[in-house]
């Protein structure tokens, strides 16, 4: 199984005026996965911190981090307010699949244009990669060529939606990157299909 | 033989100079100091290896990096990008941030879920790193 470690923190006051040696502070935030550690380290030594909400102070590279304490959701939102007002929307990554030796998608896939607009709409000024892939039926040259068709056919859906995009890059792999290893000339649905990053 | 050079300054350039992060929100007054000028960012901007990040009081911002990785800095901070690799064909990370002031809010991205040793963000008394399950383990 992949192991998934994803870690959101949110961090540093630096309390210069208080202390003559700067203070830092360190708070690991919710993020909605499994997986989530930061280990915070001196010279002096480390420790990990590994429950939202949980804090470390640190006030000279000589000393170690203190304790871990806990800080409330309200002192965090307000301590850190600044820095989270700031904070952009995630981007998504979202796969659109194809027919079989097409750049035409499938029904289901084209269901998912219209939320996959909202989602570039809601990060603009927004940045998309097309990344345009295909199965291993047929020759690796004609796989490039058709990778490339299912990517500029989601380009061209893309620019005739009227949005001004900072960059739209379009990338193929062709038959290179499977989602579902398979040997040469096999027919796989779910290798058929474009990348959509969106940030 | 000028022409060799040519070539060689325009791929030395594009080497060193290529985008890592994208300026997604800005409120106020907000500064990339790059060599030794001083860049007012706008939403939009590209970021590069090097780029020290200034926020002005009643200022923040907020960028994404192009392995996901978010980044937002409150008011009167100062965060240089030390270090940025991202090659996952290669296998190929590096993520070395340096903060010496202020407030920020980081939510790492696909180099801290296949290779979390390679995120640093060093502050003035130490580093704060991310871990894996096995890392955790063992530090543990």
């Amino acid at each position: 199984m992949e192991t998934v470690v994803i870690v959101t923190w949110i961090g540093m006051l630096i309390a210069a005026l208080m202390n003559p040696t700067p203070t830092t502070t360190v708070v690991l935030v919710e993020n909605g996965k499994a997986q989530n550690a930061i280990v915070v380290e001196t010279k002096a030594g480390s420790i990990v911190v590994d429950k939202p909400g949980g804090y470390v102070n640190i006030n000279s590279k000589n000393e170690k981090p203190s304790e871990i304490n806990i800080m409330s959701e309200e002192k965090i939102n307000s301590k850190f307010k600044s820095a989270i007002e700031s904070t952009p929307l995630k981007p998504i990554h979202v796969l659109l699949y194809f027919k079989s030796g097409s750049n035409e998608l499938t029904q289901s896939s084209k269901d998912k244009l219209p939320q996959i607009l909202k989602s570039i709409k809601e990060r603009m000024p927004c940045d998309v990669n097309v990344i345009g892939h295909t199965d291993t039926a047929g020759s690796k040259k004609y796989n490039e060529k058709l990778s490339l068709q299912r990517a500029n056919s989601v380009k061209k859906w893309i620019n005739l939606q009227n949005i001004d995009l900072i960059d739209l890059k379009v990338e193929t792999y062709g038959e290179t990157d499977l989602l579902v290893k398979t040997a040469d000339n096999v027919s796989e649905k779910k290798n058929r299909r474009v990348e959509l990053l969106i940030r | 033989m000028l022409r060799i050079f040519f070539i060689l300054f325009c791929l030395l350039s594009y080497l060193f100079s290529a985008d890592i992060a994208i300026v997604k929100v800005v409120n106020g007054d907000t500064f990339a100091k790059r060599d030794s000028t001083m860049l007012k960012l706008k939403v939009g901007n590209q970021l590069q290896v090097g780029d020290t990040l200034i926020t002005k009081a009643g200022s923040n911002i907020g960028i994404i990096f192009h392995d996901g990785t978010i980044l937002s800095l409150g008011e009167n901070s100062i965060l240089t990008i030390d270090e940025f690799l991202f090659k996952p064909i290669e296998n190929e990370f590096k993520f070395d941030i340096d903060m010496s002031k202020g407030l920020a809010s980081f939510e790492s991205g696909k180099i801290g879920t296949l290779s979390p040793e390679s995120v640093k963000f060093k502050v003035p008394e130490g580093t704060v790193g991310i871990r894996g399950t096995k890392f955790y383990v063992e530090v543990k």
